[in-house]
């Protein structure tokens, strides 16, 4: 159906396109939101990703490819739309509304406060790295693949990003007290 | 096996937590957009590039090398383009005839005398990186390495029509243009870019072995001429060319098919800036290489075998317009006021602002290295907060009574709605702010002028004990706005959660019967420079309309 969709809105039909949208926009959000860890930003790099998609449309060559394309494209959306948002909004801390149920049994909130500092100290490079790895799944030479980045680029970014989400699990794990200390 | 406290197992559980839906207003702005919006034939997508490990250069003052000869002698003259190369190993001249003795073609002709400029800043008309549709009498500098390796060379040209669209990939700076006038036209572009290796499989690019390429003009050259994935014509460059250049046509196979290849893509080569692949069967690129500061830089034109003469004429122009410069050292005299463009690094000079939501125009001299967001806004390069500084133009319809609680003012899409009446002149936003209880005053209001029109200045700063943790939830329920203002921009007035230290200077003015509201948002740590420069911007205000 992707496929057929897709080869529709290379022929300029915006019907096709804007349910070829419905199709992938999901998946798109959940992984611009996971990258920069803020839904306003996540969902303008959506529509940013999805708009820069329908005007190179025509530049795709293989209809299956569409998804890894996109996925490239709204990479590079998060990553402009991170630059962009600087000066507007200063280390908006991130309410874990959606999901929570799914992981509240294996996340304490000191595991995931501190989780969300390290992950926010990353950079986006990395954050890109670890969310289509551990999150979409992705073998990393597919996640090289898909970030148009060498293979052994995206293995370190993944072991330093890896690294630093451990070190700060391990340092709150040795600080108990300061970090009971941090909630009240 | 993994325990549930295993790091990994936490980590995944983390990234599992979060939104997994775009909403349904989301799909229906891009329809609304694409609505409006043609497609086009583009030579992205592009790979994120990979950066070369070349030596930086160290620049020691600017200077400007004259490329223009190359792009009349490596673009064939009535020759090559717009009928099918003949692929050949045997070097043949730039023009056509004798070998190392060009000859006088019917092309416009070429500058043969290059020269090195004294130079390398804008002049009144430059602008940098551009965007959207070029204009022709315009000299434009893309900075096709600016967003990877930091500023290093520049690129100057111009177009001969309003033919040419700049081609940037989101998120970075221009490095190519591409054809998007009337004729039905594709694979037609120029581009600037380094190239550190080439594929040894130009169809199997993302898994094939890369060719590591040595750093000279010679040793590209050579491995071009090696490589089995495409044909290729070396040009014979003049002995005047003032630096070490070498030109090269390569042509890619006539019987290519792309459908098997990576990504429905052919890629020859892997660098920085221009990525572009084989736009088709017999695409020809022009490829000129030179060394310049202990870098090698091609620039390229690629057509295809049907490219009609006048596109070709047009693509020849542009080449012969293109310089490189090395990125200044100093600060450049100051252009022109030039449209302040959507987003980039400024040079120092005057920018127009269109003031959204009227149909006032003004300029302000600009610092260089202060980056342009939106469109409208400007703050100094790599600005952050806390201690960031940001100037802006907003028109200013109202206010809010409580602008914690705002939420049930909106109309969920577009303008935020003010519920406190305000009067269409300058004095009357003056009064309603000094009546408010959602900003204090800290100063002013005091006589002044926006450009030559009167009005009044005052600093204001978010009200003490506000916590806008307890402010209504934007968008998703996720963090907290605060909504000083409302009018057309005024998500550029909204404050989210930690800004609470946040203060403003705002000069309010009558602008031709429009209340212009020009900011400085800053905070107590903001740098006393930074903010001199706001405040210096707002000095050299002129207004246009």
């Amino acid at each position: 159906v992707q496929r057929a969709l897709v080869d529709q809105a290379k022929r300029g039909d915006r019907e096709a396109f804007d349910a070829l949208a419905r199709v992938v926009g999901d998946r798109c959000m959940a992984i611009a939101f996971r990258i920069l860890r803020d839904a306003d930003r996540a969902d303008d790099a959506v529509q940013a990703a999805l708009i820069t998609a329908w005007r190179q449309l025509r530049s795709l060559r293989d209809p299956d490819a569409f998804e890894p394309w996109l996925h490239r494209i709204l990479t590079h959306e998060c990553y402009a739309e991170a630059r962009r948002g600087r000066h507007m909004r200063a280390d908006v801390r991130v309410l874990p509304i959606h999901g929570q149920a799914e992981s509240a049994d294996i996340l304490t909130v000191n595991d995931r406060d501190q989780l969300e500092r390290a992950f926010r100290r990353l950079t986006l490079e990395q954050r890109a790295v670890l969310v289509f790895h551990h999150y979409a799944g992705l073998a990393l030479p597919e996640v090289a693949q898909r970030l148009g980045i060498p293979l052994g680029t995206a293995k370190s970014r993944l072991h330093h990003a890896t690294a630093a989400l451990r070190a700060s699990l391990e340092a709150d794990a040795r600080m108990p007290s300061l970090s009971q200390e941090r909630l009240a | 096996m993994k325990s549930q406290r295993d790091p990994d197992v936490l980590i995944r559980a983390f990234l599992e937590d979060g939104i997994t839906e775009l909403p349904d207003r989301s799909y229906d702005v891009v329809r609304s957009t694409i609505d409006h919006t043609r497609q086009r034939f583009d030579f992205g997508p592009w790979r994120e590039q990979q950066v070369a490990n070349f030596a930086k250069f160290a620049l020691a003052a600017a200077a400007v090398v004259l490329v223009a000869v190359i792009g009349s002698r490596f673009l064939p003259g009535n020759q090559g383009i717009g009928g099918q190369p003949t692929p050949t190993s045997t070097p043949v001249p730039g023009n056509q005839g004798i070998s190392g003795q060009p000859t006088p073609t019917s092309t416009p002709a070429p500058t043969t005398a290059p020269s090195t400029a004294p130079t390398a800043a804008p002049s009144p008309t430059d602008i940098v990186d551009p965007s959207g549709r070029l204009q022709p009498g315009i000299t434009y500098v893309a900075l096709p390495f600016d967003s990877i390796s930091g500023m290093d060379a520049e690129f100057r040209f111009e177009v001969p029509s309003a033919n040419w669209d700049a081609h940037r990939d989101p998120g970075t700076t221009m490095h190519g243009m591409e054809y998007a006038g009337s004729q039905d036209v594709d694979g037609v572009g120029v581009g600037f870019l380094k190239v550190d290796s080439l594929n040894s499989d130009a169809c199997h690019w993302t898994t094939d072995e890369d060719i590591e390429i040595g750093p000279t003009a010679n040793d590209l050259m050579e491995a071009l001429r090696s490589s089995d994935q495409f044909e290729t014509q070396e040009v014979i460059m003049p002995d005047t060319v003032p630096f070490e250049t070498r030109s090269i046509r390569v042509i890619m196979p006539n019987s290519l098919d792309v459908t098997a290849c990576d990504d429905g893509e052919y890629h020859i080569w892997n660098g920085e800036g221009f990525d572009i692949y084989a736009q088709g069967p017999s695409n020809l690129w022009q490829v000129s290489i030179f060394e310049q500061w202990g870098e090698r830089y091609i620039v390229m034109g690629s057509s295809m075998p049907d490219t009609p003469d006048e596109v070709l004429v047009e693509l020849r122009e542009i080449l012969r317009s293109v310089r490189i410069d090395a990125a200044p050292t100093e600060a450049p005299s100051p252009p022109a006021a030039a449209p302040l463009p959507d987003e980039g690094t400024l040079v120092e000079g005057a920018y127009i602002f269109e003031v959204e939501g009227s149909s006032v125009s003004l300029s302000a001299m600009v610092p260089g290295g202060w980056r342009a967001e939106f469109g409208t806004v400007i703050g100094p390069n790599g600005w952050q907060e806390p201690g960031g500084v940001t100037v802006g133009f907003v028109v200013v319809d109202g206010l809010l009574k409580d602008p914690c609680h705002w939420s049930r003012l909106t109309n969920g899409e577009g303008d935020q709605l003010g519920d406190v009446p305000v009067g269409p002149a300058a004095i009357d936003l003056v009064n309603a702010l000094v009546a408010s209880s959602a900003f204090t005053t800290t100063e002013g209001p005091n006589p002044a002028t926006l450009g030559s029109y009167p009005g009044y200045a005052m600093e204001i700063q978010l009200p003490d004990g506000l916590d806008l943790m307890e402010c209504d939830l934007g968008d998703f329920g996720l963090h907290h706005h605060y909504l000083g203002f409302s009018g057309p921009r005024a998500a550029a007035l909204k404050y989210a959660e930690d800004r609470e230290a946040l203060q403003q200077d705002l000069v309010i003015a009558d602008v031709s019967g429009t209340r212009v509201v020009a900011y400085i948002h800053r905070f107590p740590d903001t740098p006393d420079a930074d903010l001199d420069a706001a405040r210096a911007i707002l000095e050299s205000v002129e207004v246009w309309r």
